[in-house]
């Protein structure tokens, strides 16, 4: 369905996104030259001609506005820069390389998100009212409210300490990450405590708008026909119902980005959001400024293609 | 329309006794917030965690920042009901202490984002123009960008302190209430009272504080009491990652953070303060949804429709089993509110296995859910589902479920006789 007017819609996009990550990143470059202190402050006295090169070769001895003229070039260039703390480390493969780990995470949380959600919501709606109902239901409210390093914080209580303690170490679950991309078995946990409480929301959302799908004259003409409940539900009710739950996945995407940050930094995960703890904690602002980059070009690329999803799952919408 | 009992003469027929008695909003709210007793509980269980915060300025049972080398990890005893943390410092007094600064980041943010929320909102709404363009704009701008990410870099730009962190927390989430305010300003501008106001030269400014605020307050209320916990939430992230309140001051977040270093020693360290922040976070849910139910009807409740989801068949092996899971003695509350629609048709019009003698199970083995009250108002309780609305006051609906309970099917013509 790539229509001219998809097409030159999509180029429009692309274009706002380029903007848009380039106005992010310049927002907190400036933002962050503000900031008191800089990576190279230590306890221990430093020689003036040593730090004297070292702001020479960062740039940092530049006025303000030249440092930015370089900044932007470099980030047209694709080049973030270079570590703070770190020195010679240049900060785009670092950060592309951590973002696919990052990916890894992310993807499993949001099958569990949209996976669990969805379940949880198509079930308590068509048992509208009964028992299985009010567990679904609650269970989505318990997730919704609990924040996710708590969720984490259970997760290892049980999988980590409790299994390891009853089987006697035969067999647990194991923080951290192996090799580069990790271990097949690190990834569940991880997932469920990121994608849980955005699971609720979609629960909740797919409830509500299945109920609502449901008591339509079109499913009481498909149940009329003699159709199965299978195919009513999944065909004809549950894709009309899905609209509603697609235009929270822009948001969905954000939070689980946003989520990564705490669970990367509680499970121990090389990916972008400890790093971007670290390099706040560290100092190291040309990183700070070079995830923001990434995150902002994620988001926009996630936005992107859930606007892109609105087509596939409605022929109505075109552009 | 009741009229108040008052003196027998006729002159005491005044507006001001018809107003005694005329219920208004709010009181209607609270009647209806009355009977969702998850909202009750949550009320009761926030007004103890605010009288603790309280409490917790004058007296703690233990100092909350002397270290202790001799307790450190303690697990729970009898002197501390929750143990100690890794100083040696009583998990229960910190705890308390917590509960003032989530209380405080939660409700200061909150302050701060209604003020200018309502302040931005009623503007681009009432005045619209190039303003109105301008502050949607900023407000889909600020959607755009990852709010936890921003308020990390606000906290380092404006520094640590409380006050810091409240201000770096609602310069991120004002979108919200001003979006939610915008809107409720551009539907109630066109109503007729407003017109009305107008026409007898009622200034702006009279009119959106007297006529359009007031009328927008409901959803206003709703919108604070959700933001209140994702306040809460933020902080907990910021200290959980070391990036919120300074360490020597007990935050829940950072509480967590603590306890999750040493979780294998002592897990009771991380439990409690996690516990705390999602019980918490839990009431403020379900009293907002309690109030989103009674001040804002237009959203949340589903309307009531004749059957819902799934069509059973009557009388099968399930409908039989429901029936002896219903409530053993009848109702000795009046249900409270029946709506139009219930109305409408009336019992007799209904028919139901629930209904028939067979089908009564007599003393049931549910003697103590009898003792503990209403089962499926229980659960449905539990659920969030406001009483009364989905559950209306039909014996076999209370018997065997409403689901078992279809319209009587129309006398069929008799055939005339031979």
């Amino acid at each position: 369905m790539l229509t001219r007017g998809t097409l030159s819609y999509l180029g429009q996009r692309l274009a706002f996104l380029a903007f848009t990550a380039i106005a992010v990143s310049s927002l907190v470059f400036l933002g962050v030259h503000q900031l008191p202190g800089n990576a190279f402050l230590s306890d221990r006295r430093i020689d003036p001609n040593a730090l004297a090169a070292l702001l020479h070769h960062y740039h940092l001895d530049l006025p303000l506005l030249e440092q930015y003229r370089l900044f932007v070039i470099g980030i047209l260039h694709g080049d973030l820069g270079e570590s703070l703390v770190n020195r010679g480390v240049k900060i785009t493969p670092l950060l592309l390389r951590e973002a696919t780990v990052s990916a890894e995470v992310g993807a499993a949380a949001l099958v569990v998100t949209i996976g669990l959600g969805m379940v949880l919501g198509v079930v308590a709606a068509v048992r509208h009212n009964t028992v299985v109902d009010y567990v679904a239901t609650t269970t989505a409210v318990v997730g919704f409210s609990m924040p996710n390093f708590v969720i984490a914080s259970l997760l290892v209580v049980v999988f980590a300490v409790w299994l390891y303690n009853t089987t006697g170490g035969a067999f647990y679950y194991e923080l951290g990450w192996h090799g580069t991309h990790g271990n097949l078995s690190q990834i569940p946990v991880p997932a469920f405590a990121l994608g849980f409480p955005y699971a609720s929301i979609v629960a909740r959302l797919t409830r509500a708008s299945m109920l609502d799908v449901i008591g339509q004259d079109y499913v009481r003409t498909a149940r009329a026909k003699g159709l199965p409940e299978r195919i009513v539900i999944m065909r004809h009710a549950l894709r009309n119902a899905l609209i509603p739950v697609v235009s929270v996945l822009g948001p969905l995407v954000v939070g689980i980005i946003t989520g990564s940050v705490v669970i990367e930094n509680i499970f121990g995960i090389p990916g972008l959001g400890k790093e971007f703890v670290t390099s706040i904690l560290n100092r190291d602002y040309n990183i700070v400024i070079g995830v923001f980059t990434v995150y902002a070009v994620l988001i926009g690329l996630a936005n992107l293609l859930v606007d892109m999803l609105y087509t596939a799952i409605d022929p109505r919408i075109h552009y | 329309m009741v009229v108040a009992p008052g003196p027998a003469t006729p002159d005491a027929l005044t507006a001001d006794t018809l107003v005694f008695r005329q219920t208004n909003q709010w009181a209607d709210a609270w009647q209806q917030l009355k009977r969702n007793r998850l909202a009750l509980a949550s009320t009761v269980f926030l007004t103890a965690v605010t009288l603790v915060a309280i409490v917790s300025v004058f007296w703690t049972p233990y100092p909350v920042y002397k270290q202790q080398v001799a307790g450190t990890y303690e697990g729970p005893t009898v002197s501390h009901p929750l143990g100690a943390d890794q100083a040696g410092r009583d998990l229960l007094s910190r705890l308390m202490v917590g509960a003032r600064i989530s209380l405080e980041v939660g409700v200061g943010t909150q302050l701060l984002v209604v003020g200018f929320g309502i302040a931005v909102g009623l503007v681009a709404g009432y005045y619209r123009g190039w303003l109105d363009g301008v502050i949607s704009t900023l407000i889909n701008v600020f959607y755009g960008i990852p709010d936890l990410l921003v308020a990390l870099i606000l906290v380092l730009l404006l520094g640590r302190g409380l006050d810091k962190i409240v201000l770096a927390i609602a310069i991120t989430r004002w979108m919200d209430m001003a979006r939610l305010v915008r809107g409720q300003t551009l539907s109630l501008r066109e109503r007729e009272f407003v017109l009305a106001a107008v026409a007898i030269g009622t200034t702006p400014k009279g009119i959106i504080l007297r006529h359009i605020l007031p009328n927008a307050l409901g959803p206003i209320i709703v919108q604070a009491t959700f933001g209140v916990p994702a306040a809460i939430l933020f902080e907990g992230f910021l200290s959980f990652l070391g990036l919120g309140v300074q360490p020597p001051t007990p935050s829940w977040g950072s509480m967590a953070a603590d306890g999750f270093q040493a979780i294998r020693l002592a897990p009771h360290i991380v439990m409690a303060p996690a516990l705390a922040l999602s019980l918490t976070l839990m009431a403020f849910n379900f009293l907002g949804d309690g109030l989103r139910d009674a001040l804002d009807p237009s959203k949340g409740a589903e309307p009531p429709r004749a059957s819902y989801g799934r069509p059973r068949k009557h009388g099968t092996k399930d409908t039989i089993a429901r029936a002896g899971l219903g409530r053993p003695f009848p109702r000795l509350r009046r249900p409270s509110t029946t709506s139009s629609y219930w109305r409408e048709t009336s019992h007799a019009d209904r028919t139901c296995p629930g209904d028939h003698p067979a089908f009564d199970p007599g003393p049931s083995l549910f003697w103590g859910a009898a003792v503990a009250g209403d089962w499926r108002g229980y659960w449905t309780g539990l659920a969030g589902i406001p009483q009364g609305r989905f559950r209306p006051a039909l014996p076999c609906a209370i018997q065997a479920g409403w689901r078992s309970c279809r319209l009587r099917p129309p006398a069929r013509p008799q055939p005339p006789p031979a």
